[in-house]
């Protein structure tokens, strides 16, 4: 069931990724912004055993962070500028978990543990492996596509790692508390979406005043 | 009824190969967690399928399983008590892809302890695998590059654990044979021998070990030993093995293991004290393995040097030991993302021993050539294609050539 949840959730949310400007309202010289906070009812959180120098190190972290993106994508007159994103790699996980970004983005790899990591993704937006490569050494790679690329280390079985590719620039992650904020927005009516770890999602129609602000919280239950 | 087993494990399989490509994205990403965090549960199940070796039964580690035809369920816990104490689990069931009987088995069931909270010294007690090897301390269906064993894992030697060899002579007319081996003292026929290792073998035990950042360190006490655990025979006698890893660049590991102890079922105790030397039935082993892995390489080889003495009983008197050396290399390239070629060879040699009609062999050398390719069709699912080829030493079914696939799946 939750398979089929989370396989909805990410087929409805690749449709959104790619989606193509849509008919909407006309763009004006007075832009809005959106801004908001998600709270995850029941947050992940994930636990692994490491070794620090002789001593025995449990490393636990609960994920609270989501990704705010716009459905229908408001008329933009701006291009759509690749980013430079970074992934280290630190204490056997990514850091940080989640990135978002716009195609044509870079993202380095630095290896910032002391041991061999292997990043690779088998997803279908982007397929890589940067092989095995040691501590100080910093691999990237190109997003192209739109998209969810979930990114794993072929040697620590316990790290993985989300980005998502956008074909726009509407779109954020949300803090550790949740809080968002999407700036530079035309005015009008669009849906709204917020996802989180590819198991949970919620569409929210709002509407951003030209010259102003609009506020939209989402309650995301798994 | 192992057919309906098997479909219900394929078609578990398949489901979350059915599942699409956007669920690829969405299944577990690594082993499940309850209880915030302090339950670790995970899994694998892998099929494997190949034409029928029942002649010349080189990929047998028993007279049942056929390691190149196994169908396996794995599922593996850790239930963390305390801030220092963990229970483990690893369970498996085990049966051929073309039926017959399945076997089920704990892998490991401990207790383990850390005493000193800025330490990794660890003490764990329970049911326990031996402190040896490289091939021993990895998941099968997930780590093993291609689909056969190393031949010190797996190959079945003319040693029996529940029989004795009477003379020298014993010992030669079982060579090449040793899917059935035939003594005259202790129990009838149709049994296998030994392998070197026993890899899926575990024994009641306790383990101690610690590690740093460059080196880690175990030492177990078992009843039962290496090639007759306690699990799979009446070996009672104790055997110690112990294993000191080291790591002193990044990507390469370089291991050394020994052990030593009893192989031989205690209930021919009675008989062995009757030996006209006494010499306890013992075997000792050491094992040497490194590993290197830069980029797309990743490159292993192990070696097991095996020696097992034993009582003699009748002229001509078996005096020497039966020494054996196992080798294997192994190397993968991954050519593209998800898709990787490997190639292991390994050979086992035997020492000679003295006869009636002079020094041979104790059994035939065997040589082993398997390549393949495994491709990832999403992170969680594996599926591979080797070749292998076989060569015994001997007039008795001296060769063998083979293709099989096999599916692996792990959550």
């Amino acid at each position: 069931m939750r398979q089929l949840l989370s396989a909805t959730c990410s087929a409805v949310l690749l449709v959104m990724l790619t989606a193509i400007p849509s008919a909407g309202p006309e763009a004006t010289a007075a832009v809005g912004a959106l801004r908001g906070r998600v709270e995850v009812l029941h947050p992940l959180s994930a636990s692994h055993t490491m070794q620090a120098g002789s001593e025995e190190r449990t490393v636990t972290e609960t994920r609270l962070q989501s990704v705010v993106y716009f459905d229908d994508v408001p008329p933009d007159p701006e291009p759509v500028l690749p980013m430079r994103g970074r992934l280290h790699q630190a204490n056997e996980t990514f850091v940080p978990h989640i990135l978002a970004l716009t195609t044509g983005s870079v993202v380095d790899f630095p290896n910032d543990d002391k041991t061999y990591h292997n990043v690779f993704s088998l997803s279908k937006a982007k397929r890589f492996d940067l092989g095995r490569y040691a501590a100080g050494r910093s691999k990237s790679v190109t997003f192209d596509q739109p998209g969810i690329v979930r990114v794993f280390c072929d040697i620590h079985s316990h790290m993985n790692a989300f980005i998502l590719v956008f074909a726009h620039r509407f779109f954020t992650v949300t803090d550790q508390d949740g809080r968002y904020l999407i700036e530079q927005i035309p005015p009008g009516t669009y849906r709204v979406t917020a996802w989180y770890e590819g198991i949970a999602l919620q569409t929210s129609p709002v509407t951003i005043p030209a010259g102003g602000t609009a506020d939209l919280d989402f309650r995301l239950r798994q | 009824m192992p057919r309906s087993r098997l479909v219900h494990a394929l078609s578990f399989a398949v489901g979350l190969v059915m599942a699409g490509p956007v669920s690829a994205q969405v299944l577990p990403s690594q082993p499940v967690t309850f209880l915030d965090g302090r339950l670790t549960v995970s899994g694998d199940v892998s099929a494997a399928f190949s034409t029928s070796d029942h002649e010349t039964y080189f990929n047998y580690g028993d007279y049942q399983y056929d390691t190149m035809r196994l169908v396996r369920l794995g599922a593996a816990a850790a239930l963390r008590l305390g801030p220092r104490v963990t229970a483990g689990a690893d369970v498996r069931a085990e049966g051929e892809t073309k039926g017959g009987p399945w076997r089920v088995y704990p892998v490991s069931l401990f207790l383990r302890v850390r005493p000193f909270a800025a330490s990794s010294f660890a003490v764990a007690a329970g049911i326990v695998q031996p402190a040896f090897g490289a091939f021993m301390q990895r998941r099968y269906g997930l780590d093993n590059l291609l689909i056969g064993y190393p031949l010190a894992y797996q190959y079945t030697t003319g040693v029996r654990a529940d029989a004795l060899p009477a003379t020298a002579n014993d010992v030669l007319n079982n060579r090449a044979h040793g899917w059935t081996p035939n003594y005259s003292i202790g129990a009838g026929s149709g049994v296998s021998g030994l392998p070197l290792i026993n890899a899926t073998g575990w024994s009641p035990g306790v383990t101690v070990s610690a590690h740093s950042a460059t080196m880690s360190a175990t030492v177990a006490v078992t009843k039962g030993g290496l090639a007759a655990p306690g699990s799979v025979s009446w070996n009672g006698g104790w055997e110690v093995t112990g294993r000191v890893e080291l790591r002193p660049a990044t990507g390469l590991v370089l291991g050394v293991s020994g052990a030593r102890g009893s192989f031989v079922d205690e209930r021919l105790s009675p008989i062995v004290a009757t030996a006209v030397s006494n010499r306890d039935p013992r075997e000792t082993a050491v094992g040497l393995d490194a590993e290197y892995s830069w980029g797309y390489w990743l490159v292993r080889m192990e070696t097991v040097i095996s020696l097992r003495t034993y009582p003699a009983f009748l002229a001509p008197y078996l005096l020497d030991p039966l020494t054996a050396v196992g080798i294997d290399g192994e190397v993968r390239y991954k050519i593209r993302p998800g898709l990787y070629a490997a190639a292991r060879v390994g050979h086992l040699a035997f020492g000679t021993i003295d006869g009636s009609a002079g020094p041979a062999g104790w059994d035939a050398d065997v040589t082993r050539v398997e390549a393949g390719l495994g491709y990832s069709i999403i992170r969680n699912v594996l599926v591979k294609a080797v070749y292998q080829y076989n060569r015994r030493d001997s007039t008795r079914l001296p060769s063998l050539s083979l293709g099989a696939a096999q599916l692996v799946v792990r959550f």
